[in-house]
């Protein structure tokens, strides 16, 4: 494929990507009292952005390989297949957030910062599983839609996740640090 | 039934363990250098930016590459004009992009220092993604091992620990 090709069906979707993470970058900039008040919360930030992405880019891809394989159809997407795959991604949602909060805050203790294992385990696990679920629920929306439409949901997950997956994830970490109670 | 949840955590939980463990290393740099973000908390608005644009240009490049080396018209041999088109349709792609992000961070910033940090940082980026993707498309093409599966998680958090390196870079050059 020619140098123009690659720009022509790239670019739109790089700027719209683009577009998206100044958004999320937005929510970051406005949290930055945030990091300042609760010490290793800025630690997190880069992994749980990076986790959401690949946990469920991985259930969407494994998605669209069930639809190829014909494990799930267009009249009943929520099978016992697409449960299965749900399940797993969820779980694996919460164990990483837990190992994540904990990692951040063991790092954190080591390099000598003063950090509250508490607070920081709290933050991941509430947002990391909250934006986990979101994101599950949403990607299955998306194959879902994508089936309808007669799409490849292989086309279709992938740039969608990575386009509104940043923005939901920094979303849910801002939701969780209020909701714990730093400010 | 085909998928269980035991296999997909099995297969999993280590590449996201080691994932966790780089990206980690990423926030921990970004702790100690904490200060200056928050002096100016528009550049936290950077890191997404410039971390996720140039993940997604290294995945496109990643996937064409290893594309490539299965058919067969590129060779692993870090030569051929097909690799060195594709290098330079992706340096392509980053100019333009951030050519247009960097007009959005003038409108909202009035700071041409700003724009200069964030193209800086994302040309940068991106010339460290081609490094990063070519070698390890190729090698691990070499070695037998799919490079589908390989370059796009490598690139991806490549991305995240890079480009907080790359932003720090233009901080200093640029100054704030």
């Amino acid at each position: 494929m020619s140098i123009k090709n690659l720009i022509k069906q790239s670019l739109p979707l790089l700027i719209l990507l683009g577009i998206a993470e100044m958004f999320t970058g937005g929510i970051l900039s406005n949290m930055a009292t945030m990091f300042k008040n609760t010490p290793g919360l800025i630690v997190i930030v880069p992994a749980i952005i990076g986790l959401r992405g690949n946990i469920n880019g991985a259930l969407g891809s494994r998605l669209g390989s069930a639809a190829h394989l014909g494990l799930i159809d267009v009249k009943k997407v929520f099978n016992k297949e697409t449960k299965e795959n749900v399940k797993a991604s969820v779980v694996t949602s919460v164990g990483t957030a837990l190992l994540l909060g904990f990692l951040g805050w063991l790092t954190s203790a080591a390099l000598g910062y003063n950090t509250n294992a508490l607070i920081l385990i709290t933050v991941t696990l509430i947002a990391g599983t909250l934006a986990g679920l979101i994101l599950a629920v949403a990607t299955v929306g998306i194959v879902i839609v994508a089936f309808k439409r007669g799409l490849d949901p292989d086309n279709i997950t992938g740039p969608f996740l990575a386009t509104f997956g940043d923005v939901v994830t920094v979303f849910c970490l801002l939701g969780a640090v209020i909701l714990v109670g730093g400010v | 039934m085909f998928y269980s949840m035991k296999k997909i955590l099995k297969d999993s939980i280590p590449i996201l363990t080691i994932l966790m463990i780089v990206e980690i290393f990423g926030g921990q740099i970004l702790n100690f250098h904490l200060e200056k973000f928050l002096l100016l908390p528009i550049l936290l608005m950077f890191i997404p930016v410039v971390n996720g644009v140039c993940g997604n240009i290294g995945s496109v490049l990643g996937a064409r590459v290893s594309s490539g080396l299965h058919v067969g018209y590129i060779t692993p041999d870090f030569r051929g004009k097909e690799l060195r088109e594709n290098v330079i349709g992706a340096l392509i792609l980053s100019l333009l992009t951030f050519c247009f992000l960097g007009c959005l961070i003038y409108v909202i910033s009035i700071s041409f220092k700003l724009v200069l940090i964030m193209m800086g940082a994302g040309l940068l980026l991106t010339l460290g993604m081609i490094c990063l993707c070519i070698p390890t498309a190729i090698v691990s093409f070499r070695k037998g091992i799919d490079p589908d599966n390989v370059v796009i998680p490598v690139l991806t958090t490549g991305a995240d620990v890079l480009g907080i390196l790359c932003l720090l870079l233009m901080i200093k050059l640029v100054g704030i």
